[in-house]
């Protein structure tokens, strides 16, 4: 029987829940992986979280290059990102992540929340920063490091519930390792280019806009609802980054970079753009584009390209995620 | 999906087993070697255009290297920054000042640190590997 998967706002225990898994995986180094098996030297190797490995894997993911057909990729697709995969391997992420909550809470039918961000035209930015969610009894808000919420960051070992050990650096793009962790790093709200989250009417217009997935050249620049959701383009009224982009830029901090899973956060966003596309898909169909047949269309980012992952042997393809009815469904879609 | 799943997708034995399997992916965490050079390609009425952009950026004269693109739009896509585009190099490199959480290492510098926090702990620690991509 397929699990449910809630609104976070509206439950609080399955907030709690969600924290608590979230603590316990990075709290889980059972499977034996190292920093060295990452092939970082040190003097002594050092253990890799399972929440720390689907950090890696979504970084190792963004810097795989995804050209045409011709060798070409103008916009810098990747295997995960700025291309048609996006949902789906987002899709393949976060129920593996979820699974692996399961496992920790000993919970075969905990459903991963979501955060559905939309706000009504004109609410006022500073209410989006005070919402319920940054609160000490959501995930916590702003701060380098941020230090309420169940994700708070102390300087004493003994204290500390949650700390980064992996991260993009942004002076030169490198994967850094900080043996001792640093605290997370939120900025709420201070993006120029995204000062409020996205709209209800942004949602409703991406929903019911489009018709087909996607379209050549498949990329950043391509029409359709999947470059709409993930936010390269926006609908008429407004400017990119849109809807799931404009989430991570408005959130910043460790959102706004490679290592973005390094924010529970993450989680949250990219389950409620799931939600989206599966209330599209609902409407439109379980279609997908490109298959092996579009012009133009890259490997990895085709409907039967195996999408691989550093926290599993097992693969799928887009043509295995469109329809997860069985598996999971949310408490309430958005009408398209 | 499609209502079947393998008995065990998600064990620590396959989180070890992943990583075994797909080690030839590690190579994305250390560092490598990036073009500095942007390149857009078009052709207009017959004729081929070529444009090389090439970006030379400092802050506080540390030099910031990673991976950018100019698209075919002529937005900047820094990599570091996924969720992005830049309409001037200026704008990019304020982004990049908002989102570290520490300051550029200038020759003979030091990073910044925490807010609020001693550079100590953290700062002098770090293992640098991979590139932006």
């Amino acid at each position: 029987m397929a699990i449910v998967r809630r609104n976070i706002l509206a439950d609080p225990a399955t907030l709690q829940r969600f924290a608590e898994g979230v603590n316990r995986l990075k709290a889980d180094f059972s499977s034996g992986v190292t920093t060295q098996t990452l092939g970082f030297s040190s003097s002594q190797p050092i253990p890799v979280s399972a929440y720390d490995q689907f950090v890696i894997w979504h970084f190792v993911a963004m810097n795989i290059p995804t050209p045409d057909p011709q060798g070409l990729n103008p916009r810098d697709r990747n295997a995960a990102h700025r291309g048609s995969i996006f949902l789906p391997w987002h899709r393949f992420m976060l129920r593996l992540f979820e699974l692996h909550l399961q496992r920790v809470l000993e919970d075969p039918e905990f459903g991963l929340p979501y955060w559905d961000w939309a706000f009504a035209e004109n609410t006022p930015f500073d209410q989006q920063v005070n919402s319920a969610l940054w609160q000490e009894t959501g995930i916590g808000g702003s701060g380098f490091p941020v230090i309420d919420g169940p994700f708070g960051f102390s300087e004493d070992p003994q204290q500390r519930r949650f700390a980064v050990f992996f991260a993009q650096d942004l002076w030169t793009g490198a994967f850094t390792f900080y043996p001792d962790g640093r605290g997370l790093l939120r900025r709420l709200g201070e993006s120029s280019q995204a000062p409020g989250l996205p709209t209800t009417m942004q949602v409703t217009q991406a929903l019911q806009s489009q018709s087909l997935y996607d379209a050549p050249d498949w990329d950043a620049a391509s029409e359709g609802f999947r470059n709409l959701l993930e936010g390269w383009v926006t609908g008429a009224g407004s400017s990119p980054p849109g809807l799931h982009n404009r989430v991570h830029a408005w959130v910043g901090g460790d959102m706004g970079v490679g290592t973005s899973p390094n924010d529970p956060v993450f989680y949250l966003n990219h389950c409620n753009v799931d939600r989206l596309w599966e209330a599209w898909m609902i409407e439109r169909g379980r279609t997908y584009l490109p298959d092996e047949t579009s012009p133009g269309a890259p490997v990895r980012h085709r409907l039967n390209d195996p999408i691989t992952s550093l926290v599993t042997t097992v693969t799928r393809r887009p043509a295995d995620l469109l329809d997860v009815a069985d598996l999971y469904t949310y408490d309430a879609l958005p009408d398209v | 999906m499609n209502g079947e799943e393998p008995e065990g997708v998600a064990t620590p034995e396959q989180l070890a087993a992943a990583v075994e399997k797909y080690r030839d992916d590690l190579v994305r965490l250390q560092p490598h070697e990036h073009s500095t050079e942007s390149v857009r390609e078009a052709t207009y009425k017959g004729h081929r255009i070529r444009i090389v952009t090439t970006y030379r950026i400092e802050v506080d004269g540390a030099p910031v290297t990673g991976h950018l693109l100019v698209t075919g739009e002529g937005n900047l896509h820094y990599h570091a920054i996924p969720n992005q585009e830049f309409g001037s190099a200026v704008d990019m490199v304020k982004r990049i000042i908002d989102l570290a959480p520490e300051g550029p290492a200038a020759p003979g510098g030091e990073h910044g640190g925490h807010d609020g926090h001693d550079d100590g702990g953290h700062g002098d620690d770090h293992h640098h590997h991979g590139g932006g991509g």
